[in-house]
């Protein structure tokens, strides 16, 4: 079976390469962009179209989506030398998937409108393992007529597409909302094993405990077999939750929101960025508590 | 047939009971409170004046009570377990404990030549009357020998937590240190979303479905939307258990700021009145801090 259309996906971090693996997959001509060689090789023997720049990969396609990691790359992906929109027919849809300040999914989507594109807020969420199957959870703002172009796509990445609303800058919010928690419960998850094994609990059955009890949460169980195998291989970075909950804290601000346990769990991600671990996986939060705490995590030696 | 007593026979200990005497256990039971006894006595079980009485001939003795001064109560007090109870008797201790204690309890009981295991239970009173809750013990390997086919009678499952009595406390302690701080970040995130004019039934509903979700919030978003704030667990229950954290945190000397920043909620919650309510109502501290209006029930 072959869909037709050609779609690019511009960032091939863990979720874009996903979604661009997906629409492979679904037998689109998916064309995947990134900065990395290594990155496009690997596309390219995947069957993809591997690009150097957002336009070249945004010429000719019907569906553009943006997988890079905040505002200021997203803007520059799109508007920027070389972005997508040097090339993109008017009428194309174009998602923005990155996580970014409602306000500016607002901004993004008038100024694509202005060009004639049919601009579609569309954060994702559900890890790397459901974005390489397919089964993103899509949480997403935009007109009817974006939707209906884009429904081909959106049925090849996601299992889940949630319509907050005609108004971009919706699926943001919840977004935010979402990080905000997400953020919060993988600190938790380090707070947690690490007294654990403070007290003199062994991590692997601690983890199986929790996983069985009403203290479980999505991050607990996903990130939780980072720490109990000392495996911080990056799926997600210390940095991103530095910058997510740096939304989520500037939003709440700006509405005298006060957050306590978000500007918590950020101090806890900046500091685990400023000992040199932001490219680590965030799970490497863990690693604060455990200097703190003076002791050795698995995979460390003392 | 193996003799079991059951020590407290509340919500827990009745289903324990129950449990026990289906899978072909003699049980004999005690309780402070006459209809407990009553109910217990229908349904073929031992009535007992003391814990001595309950004890004395069993193989396995499981202690229900509430807290720690009760535990010490039936087990060392007058009248206690260790009046009767032959050497070699498993003691299963499944009250809620600070961790220390439940070390110490350990220690005196195996002193006196009997087998302790540090039995947290976690599931509610359908899961006890079912025989299918979860128990997270710590205890030798001879008290889990001789607990094993009363265990097998009340649980779905055991985690063997280590040797030492205390590390099954200090693992369900995790449990309520979790369960506490995805309490508070739930009522954060549910009035913030509801601040920036999001639907929260919506809200509540997405979230549930992502990667931002957890038990907690699967519980209590719903509530929070609805406006519902009747308790089906009390939010003064939340007040101790991360009191007890926290001090074994300090014993420990180990910081955790999550953990403090929710206590301080749950502290504020409490004093504004709210500790017989549900933990949802964490959300009525956020709301009033920032001028939100929450949802009401219809």
């Amino acid at each position: 079976m072959t869909t037709s259309g050609k779609i690019a996906v511009i960032g091939l971090g863990s979720m874009g390469w996903g979604a661009a693996v997906s629409l492979l997959r679904a037998g689109f001509e998916s064309r995947g962009c990134d900065l990395r060689d290594e990155v496009r090789a690997k596309f390219t023997a995947e069957g993809g179209v591997a690009c150097v720049s957002p336009a070249e990969a945004a010429d000719g396609a019907t569906t553009i989506l943006t997988f890079v990691v905040n505002a200021e790359q997203t803007e520059a992906v799109l508007f920027g030398d070389g972005g997508a929109l040097e090339t993109a027919a008017p009428g194309t849809v174009v998602l923005s998937c990155a996580t970014v300040p409602p306000a500016y999914a607002t901004d993004l989507a008038a100024r694509l409108s202005q060009r004639g594109m049919l601009p579609l807020d569309a954060p994702v969420s559900g890890g790397a393992a459901k974005a390489l199957t397919g089964e993103m959870t899509v949480m997403s703002a935009g007109a009817e007529a974006a939707y209906a172009a884009a429904q081909p796509v959106l049925d090849a990445i996601a299992t889940k597409v949630y319509r907050l609303g005609e108004t971009p800058g919706l699926g943001s919010q919840v977004k935010m909302i979402n990080q905000l928690l997400a953020g919060v419960h993988i600190a938790a998850t380090a707070e947690a094993l690490v007294f654990g094994m403070k007290c003199g609990l062994d991590p692997a059955t601690l983890y199986e405990v929790i996983c069985a009890s009403a203290g479980n949460s999505w991050m607990f169980e996903n990130r939780g077999p980072h720490i109990v195998n000392g495996d911080y291989t990056p799926h997600s970075a210390v940095d991103i939750f530095v910058k997510d909950l740096g939304i989520v804290l500037q939003e709440a601000g700006a509405i005298d929101f006060p957050t306590p346990l978000a500007a918590t769990a950020r101090a806890q991600f900046e500091a685990a960025s400023a000992a040199g671990l932001g490219r680590e996986d965030d799970a490497a939060v863990a690693k604060v508590y455990a200097r703190a705490a003076g002791i050795a995590l698995p995979g460390e030696t003392d | 047939m193996p003799v079991a007593a059951v020590i407290g026979l509340g919500i827990m200990g009745g289903g324990a009971a129950a449990s026990l005497k289906r899978a072909g256990f003699t049980v004999r039971g005690c309780d402070v409170s006459g209809p407990a006894l009553a109910k217990f006595k229908d349904r073929g079980g031992i009535a007992c004046t003391s814990a001595a009485e309950a004890a004395e001939g069993a193989d396995v003795v499981f202690v229900f009570v509430m807290d720690a001064s009760q535990t010490e109560l039936v087990l060392f007090g007058a009248g206690g377990v260790v009046d009767t109870a032959a050497p070699g008797t498993a003691v299963i201790c499944c009250a809620t404990v600070p961790p220390d204690i439940a070390s110490d309890i350990g220690e005196r009981l195996a002193k006196r030549g009997l087998l302790p295991l540090d039995a947290p239970i976690s599931g509610g009173g359908k899961k006890a009357l079912m025989g299918e809750v979860t128990v997270i013990a710590a205890g030798s390997p001879e008290a889990f020998e001789a607990a094993g086919p009363a265990l097998d009678a009340i649980s779905a499952k055991v985690f063997r937590l280590g040797e030492t009595p205390g590390l099954g406390t200090r693992a369900k302690m995790i449990n309520q240190l979790l369960g506490g701080i995805h309490n508070v970040a739930t009522a954060e995130a549910m009035t913030l979303g509801i601040a920036s004019g999001l639907d929260p039934a919506t809200l509540a509903e997405v979230v549930t479905a992502s990667a931002g979700s957890s038990w907690m919030f699967a519980q209590r978003a719903p509530r929070i939307a609805a406006g519902d704030y009747a308790a089906p667990s009390l939010l003064s229950i939340f007040v101790k258990d991360l009191a007890i954290v926290t001090k074994e945190a300090e014993a420990a000397g180990m910081s955790l700021p999550l953990t403090e920043v929710a206590r301080a909620q749950y502290q504020a919650a409490a004093d504004a009145g709210f500790g017989g309510e549900d933990s949802a109502a964490l959300a009525k501290v956020y709301a009033e801090r920032a001028g939100v209006k929450l949802p009401e029930v219809d």
